[in-house]
């Protein structure tokens, strides 16, 4: 059985190290993942975690509009696997240029197609249009997600990045919580997890051959507690 | 890419995504449009859906505490599904009862819990619609002979297909021989008979009076194979719903204003018939009204402001 994720956000919202270092934090050794939009073609690879931060994020790099999906097996339920999909930003451009609309499409479509839709909000970031424009997607994620009866969360991403005292309630959308994550320093991950994992799986078969097993223990498993 | 490719095409996609290739429509826009379309309003209205079974479960986990009333549930559905299975084997299997007593304070979550179990149900098939009509003594007895009778089928015929929660269902059972909340109890037991697979009965009342007056009714007791109780909620619990309910409207606490709260309820906690969540509410609906006052005092107030209930917005009576 497959739980599916679809990661959104705005650009460099942090995305795709999430996407990275979650799975790395699930206990996947290495990361099957595929690639998909016009600029990526259809990729598909194997990585370890660190290659894939390498190739991915680091050095400024942005993902330029190709969406990824990666498959992680859950050590602990080993029937179940995690499909997140690092989708391609959105952006605040209307009418959206030639490019950026085939992405959004398949943004939108990894939403529909998604048993769970988790919105990443960077906490770092205080310029009020992004502000007020991931307050609109969220909204409309939540109309979205409510009729369908999906699952969805808001989380704010680069937490670490926050000095003096933060509040939840500051980036939450209306009948949401937000949940306060670091890729970095993976605070949030053991809640994030544990709500992820209560979600509803659904019976989609994914192919064998685009998953590569993760093997081990989660080592943040015990005892660990979200300190930022 | 097949991952991504919905084998059947979602019917807002076509059209919209060919509107988003011509350059017709920027993404809030085909986000709007996208939470505008409903479409699957017809097939979520179909029993025995399992995304609306699921959606229900995940929605009910998301709940603070009631770890009890969780294990009931997941019991509950484990017993329909596996009668179900049963059903398909053409083995024999006990009657479906799901009449059901709640008991607990006010503002324990009982109505929430409810209406949780009537998108369940609606999702396992057990009930076509799964809506839940919420009824108290006066809509069910009335004032003169053969009224009480009228109302409460009424009130019965409403519910069909989905769930009956008769609040405070104690009182039906005051007033001495000649009141006609008896009648409303025989109206009510005779319907759960005839309507088995129709409706789902659900009496609630607070622990003490529900339990005198299954006492005095020996006969409706049995008729419940389900009895969930709901037990007050711990400080700690009543933050984190606090700090919920907040967060959903917008607003946050500060430290003082947290530590005030918490002061607060845990003197309150204990007493007869405690309001729990609903204490909660109230107090934050008050302390949102307080604040709105306290900003429009003064000049003009930042984000930081309006988002902070501080603990002089927050009126807790002395006692
Ligand atoms: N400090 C900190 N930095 C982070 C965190 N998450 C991401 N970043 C940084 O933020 C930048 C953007 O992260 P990405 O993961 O590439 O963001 P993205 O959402 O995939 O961006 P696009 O691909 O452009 O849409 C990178 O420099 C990351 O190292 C975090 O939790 N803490
Ligand atoms: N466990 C919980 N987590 C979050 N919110 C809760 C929880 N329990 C109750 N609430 C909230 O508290 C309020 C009161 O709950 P509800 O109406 O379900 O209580 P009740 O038991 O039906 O009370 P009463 O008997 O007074 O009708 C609602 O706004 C509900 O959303
Ligand atoms: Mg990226
Ligand atoms: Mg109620």
């Amino acid at each position: 059985m497959n739980l599916s994720v679809a990661v959104v956000g705005a650009s460099g919202a942090g995305k795709t190290l999430f996407c990275i270092n979650f799975a790395e934090y699930l206990g996947a050794h290495s990361l099957s993942y595929t690639e998909a939009g016009k600029a990526a073609g259809r990729r598909r690879a194997l990585l370890s975690p660190a290659a894939a931060r390498r190739l991915m994020v680091e050095h400024g790099r942005r993902s330029n509009g190709v969406v990824r999906t990666f498959a992680v097996h859950l050590p602990t339920q080993p029937y179940r696997r995690l499909v997140l999909i690092d989708t391609a930003a959105l952006k605040e451009k209307s009418p959206l240029p030639r490019p950026e609309r085939s992405r959004l499409v398949l943004t939108l479509q990894a939403i529909e197609s998604a048993d769970l839709v988790l919105l990443l909000i960077d906490l770092s970031c205080s310029d009020p249009a992004i502000l007020e424009f991931n307050d609109r997607v969220g909204r409309y994620l939540e109309d979205y997600c409510r009729q369908q009866g999906k699952p969805f969360l808001i989380a704010g991403s680069k937490a670490d990045l926050l000095s003096g005292p933060y509040k939840e309630s500051h980036f939450a959308a209306p009948g949401f919580s937000l949940l306060l994550i670091s890729s970095v320093t993976r605070a949030g991950f053991a809640r994030l997890k544990k709500m992820i994992l209560a979600a509803p799986f659904s019976q989609k078969a994914l192919s064998n051959d685009m998953v590569e097993k993760g093997h081990g223990e989660d080592p943040y498993e015990q005892g660990q507690k979200d300190t930022f | 890419m097949f991952l991504l490719a919905k084998p059947h095409c979602p019917p807002a996609g076509p059209p919209l995504y060919r509107q988003i290739e011509r350059g017709e429509m920027g993404t809030l826009e085909a986000l709007q449009k996208l939470s505008e379309a409903r479409p699957d309003a017809e097939e979520k209205g179909k029993p025995g859906n399992s995304s609306v079974t699921a959606a229900a479960l995940w929605e009910l986990n998301q709940l603070v505490g009631l770890a009890e009333v969780k294990n009931i549930v997941e019991e509950i559905k484990a017993y329909i599904e596996i009668g179900q299975q049963r059903a398909a084997h053409h083995l024999k299997c006990e009657q479906l009862v799901l009449h059901m007593i709640f008991s607990g304070n006010p503002g324990t979550g009982k109505t929430t819990v409810a209406r949780l179990l009537g998108k369940l149900f609606r999702g396992m098939g057990v009930l076509t619609q799964g809506h839940l009509v919420e009824v108290e003594r006066a809509d069910l007895v009335g004032e003169y002979i053969g009224h009480t009778a009228l109302k409460t089928r009424e009130q019965v015929q409403k519910a069909m297909g989905g769930l009956l929660f008769v609040d405070e269902a104690y009182s039906l059972g005051r007033g001495g021989g000649k009141d006609f909340g008896k009648e409303a109890i025989d109206v009510l037991v005779k319907a759960m008979e005839d309507y088995r697979h129709d409706f789902i009965l659900i009496l609630a009342g607070y622990r003490r009076e529900m339990a005198s007056f299954l006492k005095l009714n020996p006969g409706l007791s049995s008729r419940f194979p389900i009895q969930i109780d709901y037990p007050d909620y711990s400080v700690t619990e009543l933050l984190e719903i606090a700090e919920m309910m907040a967060r959903q409207r917008h607003y946050c606490f500060s430290g003082a204003a947290k530590e005030k709260l918490q002061l607060y309820l845990a003197g309150r906690q204990g007493e007869l018939n405690f309001s729990n969540a609903r204490l909660v509410r109230n107090l934050l609906e008050k302390a949102v009204r307080r604040q709105a006052l306290r900003l429009s005092r003064q000049g003009r107030p930042g984000r930081e402001e309006l988002l902070t209930i501080e603990d002089v917005d927050l009126v807790v009576e002395e006692r």
